[in-house]
């Protein structure tokens, strides 16, 4: 394994126990939702996306159509796009062949994690670093999801709100790390203002939003 | 929903969410675009990692959560940031924060 694989797993690590707690959730949603224990492994397999997954069990708790199941959380999961298209700049030379295998692991960790690796300039090979970052989260999720199977509603509160508190402190740090000039600072406060009110009036969309419209509206100002 | 109907819908929604996931990887305007928009791609990453916090912060299960838990989490994040300030840490600095919220929030009784 190289070592920049190993990076990416370090810094995936710090991650992990919020995608734990968060698909620790998934399960249990999916116990509610009647959804069969498989099929909710399936579907962290599968769609590896905790909005999209919670959005199509709450689709089906209100009986809806497979259709609509399918197109919520093809809609929920819009985000995914600009991220990818983020991280198109990161992996310039890896051969198509690979990414069509590794783009499926694309995930709001996987990509800002690399992304802020990208800014410190090093010599890591930063597909290998989102590789080791996408081992250890989907690892994470994967067990978090048998875990919320298993054990129910049954899970210690406390644990649960430790645990969820990993990954926006780990972001924290990043950008209190790396955010350098008055409009990278400005897209923070934009992104910090504007999600909750953004994600109260359209929820799921909120954060989406707010990150275009800020990206939006800098680089206007930037000009 | 039926075993048969989960499967067809999780198998329909994956197929959706990899379309968007891999199209920019693979389809060379797309590719071109990211080029072309990186300074605007990378406000929106910044953007999206500070919603992710103050999401985080302020929100439960979708609905505005402004009670005591805020003032534990905030409690959190301060320590972690101080931490982070004095020893350049980011693992020590996220035990210590995280750390610090769950002993709070237990003496406080919530």
């Amino acid at each position: 394994m190289s070592g920049d694989i190993t990076k990416g797993i370090k810094a995936g690590s710090s991650a992990a126990p919020t995608f734990v707690a968060i698909f620790i959730g998934v399960g249990i949603a999916a116990g509610v939702a009647g959804v069969p224990a498989l099929a909710a492994v399936y579907s962290t397999l599968a769609v590896f996306a905790a909005p999209a997954q919670f959005a199509m069990f709450d689709v089906a708790v209100q009986e809806g159509v497979l259709l609509q199941v399918v197109s919520v959380a093809v809609l929920v999961n819009l985000r995914f796009f600009v991220m990818s298209l983020t991280l198109t700049n990161f992996f310039p030379h890896v051969p198509r062949s690979r990414l069509v295998f590794w783009a499926q692991f694309v995930s709001a960790s996987s990509y800002l994690l690399t992304f802020f690796e990208s800014r410190r300039q090093s010599s890591v090979d930063l597909f290998d670093f989102f590789r080791g970052v996408v081992i250890m989260t989907f690892l994470a999720a994967l067990v978090g999801t048998v875990v919320g199977i298993s054990i129910g509603a049954g899970l210690p509160a406390l644990f649960a709100f430790g645990a969820t508190l990993f990954l926006p402190i780990y972001f924290s740090l990043l950008l209190l790390g790396e955010t350098k000039g008055r409009f990278e600072l400005l897209a923070v406060l934009i992104g910090l203002l504007l999600t909750p009110p953004l994600e109260l009036l359209l929820p799921g969309w909120g954060l989406f939003i707010a990150a275009i419209g800020a990206g939006a509206v800098i680089a206007v100002v930037e000009r | 929903m039926t075993n048969l109907e989960w499967l067809l819908a999780t198998t329909g929604a994956a197929a959706g969410t990899y379309v968007l996931r891999a199209a920019p990887f693979l389809w060379a305007p797309l590719r071109r675009a990211g080029q072309r928009y990186v300074r605007f791609l990378t406000y929106v990453s910044f953007a999206i990692a500070a919603g992710i916090v103050s999401k985080a912060l302020t929100l439960d299960a979708g609905r505005l959560a402004l009670g005591p838990e805020i003032y534990i989490k905030l409690i959190g994040l301060a320590v972690a940031l101080g931490c982070y300030r004095w020893l350049r840490n980011i693992p020590l600095a996220l035990f210590a924060g995280a750390g610090c919220a769950v002993a709070a929030k237990w003496l406080a009784g919530l």
